[in-house]
């Protein structure tokens, strides 16, 4: 476990699987998400081929809180950020994405193209603003976050839940989380035209992201769409072939995309 | 129970009190019993920082990320401390 200092944040990272050749940084959702998210279900068993980074996004896990920084230039800066510290600026890695870490790895991908190798992303909400703003919009004071937290948190008993309600409470009201989110739209259909690597779509055929993903597959111009039959939460409900289908992709052979890039 | 094992218990136990690091679980009664989930309430990434720092420990000595590979968050978390403690004593060799 390592600490990184970004811009107005600390975060904490880990490294899997460290000898490997190739790297796959993997990033988490929104508010309940961190890197237990991806840890023992997915990302321990790719880093028997590779190496795997994991890292808690600003605000989670065992990252700090700041202020402000969850728009997704500033998130995809953190992600910069990380890759920079394992030493993994200098070659193409692949990103795999949950949810929001999903849209932060595309507007990574979206910025340094030529960082990148492969991308997934996996039941991307996007536009945020749309997807994830109206599950959150009606938590305006701590009474109502705690009515949030009766409803949306129901497996969640003491200790977890006093600690996830503080996060909230610190993330809702005292930071800029809220007006972030509101403010992301869908990356330009020309941006994600010209994105010219392999991206591999997973999206749950319950999930309410869905349209999202078919909107991907036509703008991105080597996407490919797959479906499981989950919902949003595509890592806790079917984890077993989210796996198998990302260590499919992952493991094509040929050489990095970048020499194809124009 | 052998040396072996209970000093690994120890070990397991002190880790979990360094990375929680609250004043609640310094005076809490860790045994082999005492479970992740029901008993200590840990948050899942508070499993892996546990586990991460038991790796550190023991270094090439020890795969614990092998042994978690593939499990649910959910089911690491229902593990006892002496199941994890079990487990490392099996695959690391005793002190002589």
């Amino acid at each position: 476990m390592q600490m990184i200092s970004v811009n107005g944040a600390e975060l904490s990272s880990m490294d899997l699987g460290r000898d490997k050749g190739s790297a796959v940084v993997m990033l988490h959702g929104l508010v309940s998400g961190n890197m237990a998210s991806w840890y023992s279900s997915v990302a321990t068993p790719l880093s028997g081929e590779r190496r795997v980074v994991l890292y808690d996004q600003r605000g989670h896990g065992g990252s700090s809180i700041p202020g402000s920084g969850f728009d997704l230039d500033s998130q995809a800066a953190d992600l910069q950020a990380v890759i920079a510290h394992h030493g993994l600026s200098g070659q193409p890695v692949d990103l795999v994405g949950h949810s929001m870490g999903a849209l932060v790895a595309l507007r990574f991908a979206l910025r340094h193209p030529r960082q990148l190798r492969r991308l997934v992303l996996v039941d991307a909400p996007m536009p945020a603003r749309d997807y994830v703003a109206p599950s959150l919009l009606g938590v305006t004071s701590p009474a109502a976050l705690a009515d949030y937290v009766e409803n949306h948190l129901v497996g969640l008993t003491g200790r977890r839940r006093e600690r996830l309600h503080q996060r909230l409470s610190a993330l809702f009201f005292g930071s800029t989380l809220m007006r972030d989110v509101l403010a992301m739209a869908s990356e330009p259909d020309a941006e994600l035209a010209a994105l010219d690597r392999p991206v591999l779509l997973v999206y749950g055929r319950r999930s309410p992201c869905l349209a999202a993903g078919q909107h991907l597959l036509r703008t991105l111009p080597r996407a490919q769409l797959e479906l499981l039959d989950c919902g949003h939460y595509v890592i806790e409900e079917s984890p077993a072939a989210l796996r198998a289908l990302v260590d499919r992709f992952l493991s094509v052979d040929g050489a990095p995309a970048l020499g194809i890039a124009a | 129970m052998s040396k072996h094992y209970d000093d690994i218990l120890s070990l397991v136990i002190g880790k979990i009190r360094s990375t929680i690091n609250e004043d609640w679980i310094q005076d809490f009664e860790i045994e082999g019993e005492t479970r992740f989930n029901t008993d200590l309430e840990i948050e899942s990434i508070e499993f892996v920082k546990i586990a991460d720092a038991i790796q550190a420990h023991y270094g090439t000595q020890l795969d614990i990320v092998g042994w978690l590979s593939g499990k649910s968050i959910h089911e690491l978390i229902g593990l006892s401390v002496g199941e994890l403690a079990s487990f490392i004593a099996g695959a690391v060799p005793e002190q002589g």
